[in-house]
């Protein structure tokens, strides 16, 4: 069980990365900026969301190295993925933590 | 360039319109439009892109209309093709609205922030390299990762144990729990940000009070401003 | 997904919006910029929200925020030596 809550997890961070594209071929000023924000926002969410799972998943020590490292892997390269994206559209990291209002309150 | 209708502020219908002396957003002149039991100032702009300055433009409005009254800020940035487009758009909201003006009355908002010392990463309890000797970069990764998640819930619970003495301090000073709205943040500068609704009379009070509270922790430093129209108390719960 | 957003410290409702635009500014605020953006703050984030133009809104939220990096992203420019004067 333990096992497969721990696939699945990966499962999760595996796709959140693969739902992301390579690149977004629009103007990266203006509107598409504010849009692209929101997106990315939201994903950067997610990708904390599964984050901080990881670690307490990590913390519970019921992992093996090997693991960990995997996961530890795969969380790293979906924030490079996230940052990348956000720098196509000029957009820094901590710009993601923007309070958006109405969806802000919801999260 | 059409010209659209900027709102300012909600007031109560009854409002004194002769007493607002101020220019609004790009010069434009400022007048109440009356709906119901409400009225709302407003001005008609040719769109424009807005930039910093008509944040100040907005807010130096807002503020000459509460200094005549009862009023609610409404938020920057909305605009309307015409008056009756706002009417529609405020009719639904008439009385919440009416019950917020009268909870808010003449009290102006003080605006309280506590920020931190150190910012989060940077007190050294949070910042040892974490120990995995011979570990991949996943490992490592995941291990600092868990490192920044413990500095962030050390500093949570620090924020919300001196919100809560805050509020305590507060209510001891007269200050109801309805005019306290705070928001708890673990950001890497800001340890809380709290609005407090205060009478004009008893401001000097309220701040002295905050003040006093606020020196006592070393972590934080304290930033006070306003009294200010009442931003944060437009809700009518 | 266990899902547990209220817990997740940084975002959402708890978000000190500003408070995290402030990654160029070296030492403490001093209280002038602190006003100014706790001020902007309230400006953008506070206040009766009336939706104005319903044709620019993406789930829920009002786009002509969005379209507002031009404010968002130049708070600095509220600082006191940046704001240009006000004539009459």
């Amino acid at each position: 069980m333990q096992t497969d809550e721990l696939a699945a997890l990966r499962q999760e961070i595996e796709q959140l990365r693969g739902v992301l594209p390579e690149r977004i071929d629009v103007d990266p000023e203006g509107v598409e900026q504010g849009l692209a924000k929101l997106v990315l926002t939201l994903v950067e969410f997610l990708r904390q969301l599964l984050e901080r799972q990881a670690v307490r998943r990590m913390e519970g020590g019921t992992l093996s190295d090997d693991e960990v490292e995997r996961m530890g892997l795969a969380l790293m390269r979906l924030e490079e993925k996230v940052h990348a994206l956000a720098k196509q559209f000029n957009l820094r990291p901590d710009e993601l933590n923007l309070d958006l209002g109405p969806v802000g309150r919801l999260l | 360039m059409s010209e659209r209708v900027y709102p300012y502020a909600v007031v109560l219908a009854a409002s004194n319109a002769a007493s607002i002396n101020v220019r609004g957003l790009r010069g434009r002149s400022v007048s109440l439009l009356p709906a119901g039991q409400i009225g709302v100032w407003a001005s008609r702009v040719a769109q424009f892109i807005p930039e910093p300055a008509d944040l100040l433009v907005h807010h130096e409005v807002v503020e000459a209309v509460c200094a005549a009254g009862p009023a609610l800020p409404i938020r920057f940035g909305s605009s309307f093709p015409d008056e009756t487009a706002l009417e529609t758009a405020l009719s639904p909201r008439t009385g919440g609205l009416i019950v917020a003006l009268k909870r808010v009355g003449d009290m102006r908002e003080l605006a309280v922030m506590l920020e931190w010392r150190s910012p989060v990463g940077e007190m050294s309890s949070e910042s040892q390299p974490p120990e995995v000797s011979g570990a991949g970069p996943g490992r490592r990764y995941i291990a600092q990762r868990a490192q920044r998640w413990a500095a962030l819930d050390g500093r949570r619970a620090r924020a919300t144990e001196m919100a809560a003495q805050l509020q305590d301090a507060l209510s001891a000073g007269g200050v109801v729990d309805a005019c306290v709205r705070r928001r708890i943040v673990p950001a890497p500068r800001v340890a809380l940000s709290c609005a407090v609704l205060a009478e004009p009379a008893a401001a000097e009070d309220v701040m002295r009070l905050v003040r006093d509270k606020a020196a006592e922790w070393l972590d934080v430093r304290l930033h006070l401003a306003g009294p200010w129209p009442p931003y944060s108390f437009t809700d009518a719960d | 997904m266990t899902g547990e957003p209220h817990l997740i410290p940084g975002l959402g409702p708890e978000q000190h919006g500003l408070g995290s635009l402030l990654p160029g500014m070296a030492e403490g605020l001093h209280d002038n910029e602190f006003s100014l953006l706790e001020l902007a703050d309230r400006l953008l984030n506070r206040g009766v929200v009336i939706a104005g133009e319903a044709t620019i809104s993406v789930a829920g939220v009002d786009l002509v925020y969005l379209g507002l990096n031009v404010v968002l992203t130049a708070v600095e420019n509220l600082r006191p030596e940046n704001v240009p004067p006000r004539t009459g």
